[in-house]
């Protein structure tokens, strides 16, 4: 159990802003609507798990994702990649009441889900010593005791999302193998074969794979958002050109994966690089984030394409648990929410701390 | 500069908040001046000279091809350098109207790790297809080809007299792309000019900024991230892991020898955005904004890179391979990180974050 603990509500320190400046003018808000969750750190450089109102806990390494438990009041917060831990926040104290390690010769790759009834936690991790992608299977009844590993059917699986019949994991393959002993460093960018991938969490069984066209094969699949019908991928270029490429693609099963349409202008903007993708709550809009390029890009799910951009400096983190709304985070500490058809996001708050990458709504 | 800083030190507070180390709070309307003073007077001038140097290689091809000679080409090779070291001098601008169409990586592909350069151009030279070449179609020809290395490639060749005076249509495609590189620049120049009331005004109705802070952060991050690209594409990668591993065909402009001229502008154009343009009650650069030690230091530190810079001998493809040279060159690059670290520590006392998601993502 790490010393590290609850800094309290930073109410005190956020200032909610309701300034007015012309495009960026906030409307009158009483105050956040949705509770968000995120990790993030200081400006001294200590790195948070932001919760309940904007109340921090502070973390002993950079994490990656936070989801929330379904019913129960705990908070996961997973490390970054090549991470060997998750943290176990209560959220009404905000304390770390356990962490979770990854199995010897294995680590965890940011993402997780849990299933409905908030019993069994899921998480992309790899085999160090096989490289093998897997799916830990963890038990919240028993102290999230390791159950059983699947496999992720490819290299380096990412952010994963639970369908809703409680049974089908989507998962994001990116397909580049790397080792802790190397950092962060990519070793097979020549013949990486990045992959989504169906698999029965009963059975652990592969139900459908589906790769990238071999000329598109280094767009590392990263991070997803699904509906009951629908996957949208948001990847990252390893191809290390200056070469405008696709990056929002969408995957309905039995077909293959689709990219949307976008002008070479706006793909250019995008700088090879998504950083988070979400589907609104009327499943018509995708919200895909370029923080490389602190550009945000709004997708029709029904024409395909995309249909507006717009500049937000350093933003990464983007969720949504409304129709036509999505809320964006950046490393500059703002909180930002956008409508579709506005052309811009209004902040809402502007925080003493940097988002990092991935905000959810808990 | 001295007053301002005085002024700076009166608001110097210790930041209390998670036990933040001391950090400068600068007012709203210090980072407008700084914002608009740097935009007026380092980058304007700046396209201005790139638009007017390009335009003069322009006309100096189309005078060559008209009648091939030797004393001409020479002529043109003068141009080119020349319109070569402008670009230089402003290729750290990596925002605003450069970022639209691929415009930066159409002025240099580079660095060329496919050898698309060579390839796109003999492709459009065997296409005989004057089409191709009309002002208005040019930008469908590839990004590898539009730009100084195209040039470059064609009047530096060794063969290049005989080459372009055989082949008018080659000769042709030099012109068309000089004129390209020349209506480009005229074209940033001009979008410049009218991005100025961006900084006068960052928050008007559909702005390309959010606020100042957003602006200066643009302009700082001009700054940081060229050095590092110095660091690790102009320097790092030709160096390779030792002498007996440096590759010159590596360098930049290697064809043309211009190496380290290119470095020599960078750091001068570079030193020059942290100084500070000589401009009457405005802060200008950087330097205004920081106590007089972190200042003095980081000047020490630039004074250091330009002896590093001053010791090396051109051409530097030819001595690269020098353990002499090489040793120095790998000194110059100890150097120029040790000035950015420096650099991006004090933006950071100023309470700004480069990039937190755009520049470590996952």
């Amino acid at each position: 159990m790490s010393a590290s603990g609850s800094l309290g509500k930073i109410g005190l320190l956020a200032s909610l802003t309701n300034t007015a400046k012309g495009a960026m003018e906030p409307r009158q808000r009483s105050s956040l609507s949705a509770t968000f969750a995120s990790a993030a750190q200081s400006k001294n450089g200590d790195y948070l798990a932001v919760h309940n109102g904007l109340q921090l806990s502070k973390l002993p390494q950079r994490a990656h994702q936070s989801i929330a438990r379904p019913k129960s009041a705990e908070l996961l917060v997973i490390g970054r990649r090549p991470a060997t831990q998750i943290w176990v926040i209560d959220r009404a104290s905000g304390q770390i009441k356990d962490e979770i390690h990854s199995e010897d010769a294995h680590h965890f790759y940011g993402h997780a889900v849990f299933t409905n009834d908030g019993r069994y936690l899921i998480t992309t991790e790899q085999n160090i010593e096989t490289g093998e992608g897997l799916l830990g299977v963890r038990d919240a009844f028993t102290k999230f005791d390791l159950i059983r590993y699947i496999p992720s059917f490819g290299i380096g699986p990412h952010e994963l999302k639970l369908h809703e019949d409680s049974d089908t994991l989507i998962v994001a393959n990116g397909g580049i193998k790397t080792h802790p002993n190397s950092s962060r460093d990519k070793l097979n960018l020549d013949t990486m074969q990045p992959s989504l991938a169906y698999i029965s969490l009963k059975n652990g069984q592969l139900i459908e794979k589906v790769n990238l066209p071999d000329a598109l094969h280094k767009l590392s699949i990263r991070h997803i958002d699904i509906t009951n019908d629908t996957c949208v991928l948001a990847v990252q270029d390893q191809s290390d050109t200056a070469l405008p490429t696709p990056l929002v693609a969408l995957h309905k099963r039995g077909h293959a994966i689709k990219f949307l349409d976008c002008s070479q202008n706006w793909q250019a903007l995008m700088k090879g690089y998504c950083g988070s993708v979400a589907i609104d709550k009327s499943k018509q809009f995708a919200c895909v984030t370029h923080p490389r390029g602190n550009l945000v890009s709004i997708w029709s799910l029904q024409s395909k394409k995309a249909i507006h951009t717009f500049r937000a400096n350093d933003v990464c983190g983007v969720c949504s648990n409304k129709e036509k709304i999505f809320y964006l985070s950046a490393g500059s500490g703002k909180l930002y929410e956008y409508t579709v058809g506005e052309r811009k996001a209004h902040v809402i708050a502007q925080t003493p701390f940097a988002w990092d990458n991935h905000l959810n709504i808990i | 500069m001295r007053i301002i800083n005085k002024r700076l030190s009166k608001i110097l507070l210790i930041n209390c908040l998670f036990g933040l180390s001391s950090s400068i709070v600068i007012a709203k309307s210090d980072w407008r001046s700084f914002n608009t003073s740097t935009a007026t007077n380092h980058v304007l001038p700046a396209y201005k000279r790139l638009a007017l140097t390009t335009t003069s290689m322009s006309r100096e091809t189309g005078a060559f091809c008209e009648s091939p000679t030797l004393k001409a080409l020479v002529e043109v090779k003068q141009e080119f350098a020349s319109a070569l070291n402008a670009w230089q001098a402003i290729q750290h601008i990596n925002f605003g109207p450069v970022e639209t169409l691929s415009r930066h990586a159409a002025m240099e592909f580079w660095p060329d790790k496919k050898n698309h350069v060579n390839k796109h151009l003999t492709k459009l030279v065997a296409t005989k297809n004057d089409d191709k070449l009309m002002p208005a179609n040019f930008v469908q020809n590839s990004i590898a080809i539009r730009g100084f290395p195209a040039i470059e490639l064609l009047i530096y060749n060794k063969d290049a007299l005989r080459q372009l005076s055989d082949d008018t249509f080659r000769c042709q495609v030099l012109i068309a792309i000089s004129e390209h590189v020349s209506l480009t620049s005229q074209a940033l120049e001009k979008e410049w000019a009218a991005m100025l009331s961006q900084f006068s005004d960052p928050t008007q109705v559909d702005g390309f900024f959010e606020d100042d802070i957003d602006a200066a952060t643009a302009l700082l991050r001009t700054l940081v991230e060229p050095l590092e690209v110095i660091e690790d594409l102009k320097l790092k990668r030709a160096l390779g892991s030792n002498v007996s591993y440096a590759k010159p065909k590596r360098l930049e402009s290697w064809r043309s020898a211009q190496t380290l001229n290119n470095l020599k502008t960078n750091l001068a154009s570079l030193e020059s955005l942290y100084g500070g343009e000589a401009a009457s009650n405005q802060i200008s650069g950087l330097s205004a904004l920081l106590s007089q030690k972190q200042d003095l230091a980081i000047k020490a530190q630039f004074a250091e890179v330009n002896r590093d810079l001053s010791r090396l001998p051109s051409p530097l493809t030819e001595h690269i391979n020098k353990a002499e040279t090489y040793a120095a060159l790998n000194g110059l690059r100890e150097s120029i990180q040790l000035l950015r670290e420096s650099i991006e520590k004090s933006i950071a006392s100023l309470g700004i974050n480069l990039g937190f998601n755009s520049r470590d993502g996952d």
